[in-house]
């Protein structure tokens, strides 16, 4: 434990070091360094934890009321330290790179990115509440100051702000999450909360909305795919593939709190996730900014893992071993596989952003013979989030699978329902995945360019395609190596299971050995097939000609499909779920004029819900604006009616 | 004992192409015509392996390793393929969905490639690939999840040999409801009449042969042989549920299994003889409706 902290100290001081360093380069290798250094150590720890279990306990004296400096390390936080762990040196690595473009301001900026880092491994430790909700929002704040680096522009500005009021939203939720504990234990301590408020649906559901703001549950997703694409690259890779992901725990964490759970709270989540994944990959769909497609497929890759826990909740309250074990073992599987591929994606779209000054699909392609390694890690990375064997997205989805399997064997109406809702979710969620990633890794990648945008104008250093190889690797590794890491996943779910569960559970274990054995002879058979391929008689004869063109005479590349035009019918399927508004274009005569396409695909959470929702409310607050009239005086006449209207009321 | 089960997927590696063969013939007798060789699919494929090829100059890797992977995907699947009671040489809990991915894998890199060339047309066909084949994944997995119900069993081997006559005494309904999905299945992912017609020349109309317009020489002979044995992936399915071969002797099942298959090429050869071509505006609503045959099969086993 004390290991942990001096890791996390470490961080800390790199940052404050580099803040005040002398030039950029030295401030973001300091920064680099610091993670590597403070995380390696902390990388122990938590090492340990996963493979032999067990907890350790930490608590020093704090001048708060009522809080105290609790920190604990169990299974469950060491999984979700794993992340924070693996992909925060490596987006500082690629963010030193990406910084050099024209980011004066940079110094300051990795303070901010090593408090966030500091603050998420703090809160993972963290056991009393009140410490929690600082370290909540000290990650909020900084995070926050990462969001608006490039505050020059209003688009950045105006994300930061939405952001900011959607995290704090939740925030409020967590606050009265934890009064209502708090209250019911009469101590702030996590432990004393377990016995506390065992099955209360209040809280548990306050759970849900204050983390899954902060997750990207939907309809609380409306954030991400502002703050994403505002974000420098390597901060939205650690926020959409790591920070995201404490929303995540905090509800799980909160369910180890609630005992036995209420059979429609797993409902309830497998209903949320379900929403979440089908209208954030379908919204995925309508996005041209290559970022906003990331940011809109986090929304997707959280309700899976939502689905999951919904129904590891379902097998806890059924008392169902294997469904327990699935469902939340998926889930947190698809946790540790979504930190990896879609940081892995989110740099490579930096990567995209860095040399050729865009992120609007349509204006880009053929970056794929521009920036070969690239386009490998990106593949790789496609392939994965599409949960295509053999990479790691797979195991996490076929583990999901299984538990609907293994939710069967009750043979109830409603474990068969579950079955059911969880086989038409997956694929429908599979199945769009792949029309999403196809189309964002080809249109960008493939093909020829569509405009002179898609001209390098910056080359890629070896430090902006290092870390994405290495990411891609992982998604293989993590793939192969899934029935031994299973085991670590199984020993956090234990300890999410109010009823004990004997150590010897591993039916699913051989099924994975097989999927991998599966998955090396696939990759083996596909590089034989190329060497028998290359060693026929005239398997090494080319001749090199332009693509058929069905006899045109003047190919061009503006005829290649779009971004838009490729997923066109599917939108058009969905009607208004996914909608576009625009301008179209009316083409008149034998010899048109030229003329313009405009379309914008809006958010039905954000049109639906919120803009109703908050000109209601402007319209509701409007007359109390008068209160607010910025004269000194007024305001210390308020305090002082505060103070005297609570005195009497004390009296 | 264990040679047996080996020899399943490499006879069907050896049996695979005489299928689109078959098909070819039914729709020449209809057509009052004599058709081509039974067996033309192994001389093209020879042939083609004997060529060199043709790249365009807008390709990338991906082009390249794409014809491998597909290859290897589909070839990968048949492993997994049991005929009748004769169970696969591999086979593991939930390895029909682990086929399910491996056909979006195939998918995935048709797909890829196809954009990889930068022509409309590819692009045509690659966008129309992907819309039908994310409204059959929920037809497809559906239907595993009825034959898990109905079986009690996990793997497709497990499945297949417990479909004995007091299964379909019980539950012939459904499994012949899943077979019909199926079929449209079939029909959408193998670019058959009424969703794709394989021997269109008009660029416009195709959507699978469009996408792999620009293949020559040994590619080609991949892409070839990997349709061939897609086909042979779903027929195999469709005969292993329809057809009671589990319940005959077992020197009497491969001898079944392979009439069944031919059977199931003759009927893709009448449907594509006797239906037209339908719209592509209308292929959506074929292809839910085959998922709304599972789901009403789903239905009927959980309330029945």
């Amino acid at each position: 434990m004390e290991l942990l902290l001096t890791g996390i100290l470490i961080v800390i001081a790199g940052g404050f070091v580099s803040a005040f360093a002398k030039t950029n380069r030295f401030a973001g290798l300091t920064a680099v360094m610091s993670l590597i250094l403070g995380l390696g150590i902390a990388a122990l720890p938590v090492i340990t934890m996963l493979l032999k279990g067990g907890s350790y306990k930490l608590s020093l004296p704090w001048s708060m009321p009522g809080g105290a400096l609790s920190f604990g390390l169990d299974p469950l936080s060491a999984l979700f330290a794993l992340p924070v762990i693996i992909i925060s040196p490596l987006a500082a690595f690629y963010g030193t790179a990406y910084l050099e473009k024209e980011h004066h301001h940079s110094r300051t900026s990795w303070l901010f990115y090593n408090i966030l880092v500091a603050s998420m491994m703090l809160l993972l430790v963290s056991r009393n509440a009140l410490l929690f909700l600082v370290i909540w929002e000290v990650m909020a704040v900084s995070s926050f100051f990462l969001v608006v680096m490039e505050h020059r522009s209003g688009e950045v500005m105006k994300a930061g702000w939405i952001y900011l009021l959607a995290t704090h939203a939740g925030t409020v939720a967590v606050i009265f999450l934890f009064l209502i504990m708090g209250k019911t234990a009469g101590s702030w301590e996590f432990e004393r909360f377990a016995a506390a408020s065992a099955g209360s649906t209040s809280v548990f559901f306050l759970a849900v909305i204050g983390f899954g703001a902060k997750a990207g549950f939907f309809p609380m997703h409306v954030w991400l795919p502002e703050a994403h694409p505002a974000a420098p690259s390597h901060v939205s890779a650690l926020m959409s593939g790591v920070m995201i992901k404490m929303g995540i725990y905090g509800l799980v964490r909160i369910l180890t709190f609630c005992g036995k759970p209420a059979v429609f709270w797993g409902w309830s989540l497998i209903v949320i996730g379900l929403t979440g994944g089908i209208l954030g990959i379908l919204l995925a769909l309508a996005q041209k900014d290559i970022k906003r497609v990331l940011a809109y497929s986090s929304v997707e890759n959280i309700g899976i893992i939502t689905m999951g826990i919904g129904a590891g909740i379902l097998g806890t309250a059924w008392n169902n071993t294997a469904l327990i074990m699935l469902g939340y073992g998926g889930a947190l599987l698809h946790v540790i596989n979504h930190s990896v591929f879609k940081s892995l994606l989110f740099m490579g779209a930096g990567s995209v952003l860095y040399s050729t000054d865009t992120k609007e699909m349509d204006r880009l392609g053929g970056l794929g013979k521009k920036m070969k390694w690239t386009a490998v890690a990106f593949l790789a990375g496609s392939l994965a989030i599409s949960g295509l064997p053999p990479f790691n997205g797979f195991v996490g989805e076929y583990l999901l699978f299984s538990g609907g399997l293994a939710s069967l064997n009750a043979g109830t109406y409603q474990s068969a329902s579950l079955a059911v809702v969880m086989f038409i979710g997956l694929a429908l969620i599979g199945g769009l995945a792949v029309v999403c990633f196809t189309r964002t890794f080809s249109i960008v990648f493939l093909g020829e360019g569509r405009t002179d945008d898609a001209k390098i104008k910056r080359r890629l250093t070896a430090a902006m395609v290092w870390p994405l190889l290495f990411l891609a690797t992982l998604t293989l590794v993590i793939s192969f190596a899934s029935p031994w890491i299973i085991k670590s996943v199984f020993l956090a779910v234990r300890g999410l299971s109010p009823v004990p569960i004997e150590m010897n559970y591993k039916p699913s274990s051989s099924s994975l050995m097989m999927l991998v054995i599966s998955g090396a002879v696939l990759m083996g058979l596909a590089g034989l097939l190329y060497f028998i391929r290359r060693r026929l008689p005239m398997g090494d004869v080319e001749t090199s000609a332009g693509t058929w063109d069905c006899g045109y005479a003047k190919p061009d590349a503006s005829m290649q499909y779009t971004s838009s035009s490729f997923v066109d019918p599917v939108i058009r399927l969905f009607g208004a779920l996914a909608d576009r508004k625009g301008k179209n274009p009316q083409v008149r005569g034998y010899f048109p004029a030229s003329t313009s396409l405009e379309t914008d695909a809006g958010d039905i959470g954000e049109e639906k819900l919120y803009r109703p929702a908050f000109v209601w409310l402007e319209k509701f607050a409007a007359p109390l604006r008068r209160f607010q009239h910025g004269h000194i005086h007024g305001y210390l006449i308020y305090i002082a009616l505060t103070l005297i209207i609570l005195l009497i009321w004390k009296v | 004992m264990k040679l047996l089960h080996w020899l399943l997927p490499i006879s069907a590696f050896i049996i695979a192409p005489i299928i689109p063969g078959i098909i070819n013939r039914v729709k020449a007798f209809f057509a009052g015509r004599r058709g081509v060789p039974i067996l033309q699919l192994y001389i093209d494929i020879w042939k083609l392996l004997r060529k060199g090829s043709t790249y365009s100059h807008t390709t990338s890797f991906v082009f390249r390793i794409a014809p491998s992977v597909i290859a290897a995907a589909l070839i990968l699947c048949t492993f997994f393929i049991p005929w009748g009671s004769i169970s696969s040489p591999v086979s593991f809990s939930g390895d029909l969905i682990f086929i399910a991915y491996l056909l979006d894998v195939a998918r995935y890199f048709t797909v890829i490639a196809a954009m990889d060339t930068g022509s409309a047309f590819e692009g045509m066909g690659a966008s129309r690939e992907v819309q039908f084949g994310f409204l059959a994944e929920p037809a497809f997995l559906m239907g595993i999840l009825v034959l898990v119900m109905v079986t009690k069993n996990t793997s497709t081997s497990g499945i297949m040999q417990h479909l004995s006559t007091s299964v379909w005494a019980d539950s012939g309904i459904l499994l012949i409801l899943v077979a019909t999905a199926w079929y449209f299945l079939l029909l959408t992912e193998n670019s058959r009449i009424p969703v794709d017609d394989p021997n269109t020349h008009l660029e416009l109309t195709m959507i699978h042969e469009v996408m792999v317009l620009d293949y020559s020489g040994p590619d080609f002979a991949y892409i070839l042989y990997g349709s061939a044995l897609k086909l042979w992936i779903f027929s195999a399915l469709i005969v292993n549920i329809l057809l009671p071969v589990a319940a005959l002797p077992i020197w009497l099942q491969p001898i079944v299994f392979i009439a069944g298959t031919a059977g199931v090429a003759i009927l893709v050869g009448i449907t594509e003889s006797i239906i037209a071509r339908l719209r592509l505006v209308t292929v959506p609503k074929i292809i839910v409706s085959a998922s709304a045959l599972c789901f009403i099969a789903l239905i009927f086993r959980i309330i029945g």
